[in-house]
């Protein structure tokens, strides 16, 4: 029996349990967009992220039979994500950064359309900033932020996706908060 | 446990949260690109739970085919030479059920194992969009079926 999740979803879960394909589509449609985002922001790339991301709901596919909903069903599937990404990265041995360039790329697009925008063109510039200050973080407290900020999810969450407790993911991620403030202003004294 | 953050950090916080509310930004896929994901992954879900073709299975196939004719040549009876009388002419007698021309029933390359070589991966990576979209349709009627 599914308990940890709301009345319609717990129904949508126990169809898609049952072999209901229509139901288990509902259910990919309602979390594609954070599962592969997640998967954009690790993997760097979309062919990577797309591959990620399909092959996240086939696993939980197969898998759903045992989802009990202790947890959230979005939790469920991210964990599933971030063991596919880190087999991934284990397999290819690959650094996870921006692509090469990607930085520059955001920053003339930015120029492009916003030359006259002064304002926005800062905010663009700090975003792509920060974005890579994020990919240079260690892999714990990267997952950490993602999954607290850009994913929305409780400590206690984050916790149960990455292992661990509740109070190591809360230090995980000051330590995350930490090391992105002393990454951005040293760049900002370098500049 | 409460997470105590200095003014510093506390802005990086706010501008981590800015930059996830902005999502994905110029890496959004399209919508066309969400309209299909489902779709695809509903194909992949079908095709794992498709059991694959055993490859041995059609050699097996074969091997029995050419076993039945191999036997059915040792136990036809030997074509006999019948005379009749003094003459000496010979009369064959063919019997009705020789294989005369069928004896390339087997041909030596049998395109119907090509697939043997191919993942069947690749076939659903070479569907178009009016094939796959057929393929949903199937599974869902099947799906309907189930249920019903």
């Amino acid at each position: 029996m599914v308990t940890g999740v709301s009345e319609a979803e717990r129904d949508l879960i126990e169809r898609a349990q049952g072999g209901d394909n229509r139901a288990f589509g509902e259910l990919v449609r309602r979390y594609q967009r954070a599962v592969y985002g997640m998967a954009r922001r690790e993997t760097g790339n979309h062919a990577d992220a797309d591959e990620v991301a399909q092959a996240t709901f086939v696993k939980a596919h197969a898998a759903l039979g045992g989802f009990r909903g202790s947890g959230s069903l979005k939790s469920w599937l991210l964990r599933i994500c971030v063991n596919l990404i880190r087999n991934r990265r284990r397999s290819q041995k690959r650094m996870t950064s921006l692509e090469p360039g990607a930085l520059d790329l955001l920053m003339d697009e930015s120029q492009a359309t916003q030359t006259s925008m002064g304002d926005e063109i800062d905010a663009a510039r700090r975003r792509a900033q920060l974005r890579e200050a994020v990919s240079g973080l260690p892999e714990k407290q990267r997952l950490t932020v993602e999954l607290r900020i850009y994913q929305g999810l409780a400590f206690a969450e984050v916790a149960d996706v990455l292992g661990g407790t509740e109070n190591a993911a809360k230090v995980n991620f000051h330590h995350a908060v930490k090391a992105l403030k002393t990454a951005i202003r040293g760049r900002e004294e370098a500049a | 446990m409460t997470i105590k953050l200095d003014k510093d950090e506390q802005q990086i916080v706010d501008a981590l949260a800015e930059d996830a509310a902005e999502g994905l930004g110029a890496d959004e896929p399209s919508p066309e690109y969400w309209n299909d994901f489902a779709a695809r992954v509903r194909t992949r879900v079908a095709l794992d739970q498709v059991p694959r073709r055993r490859w041995w299975r059609p050699a097996i196939g074969v091997a029995l085919a050419a076993a039945a004719v191999l036997t059915a040549v040792l136990l036809m009876p030997p074509a006999s030479d019948t005379t009749v009388g003094p003459s000496t002419e010979v009369t064959r007698v063919d019997p009705v059920w020789s294989f005369g021309d069928d004896a390339d029933f087997f041909p030596e390359s049998d395109s119907s194992l090509d697939f043997i070589e191919r993942d069947y991966m690749n076939d659903v990576n070479e569907l178009t969009d009016l094939t796959r979209e057929e393929l949903d349709e199937l599974l869902a009627d099947l799906d309907e079926l189930r249920r019903s």
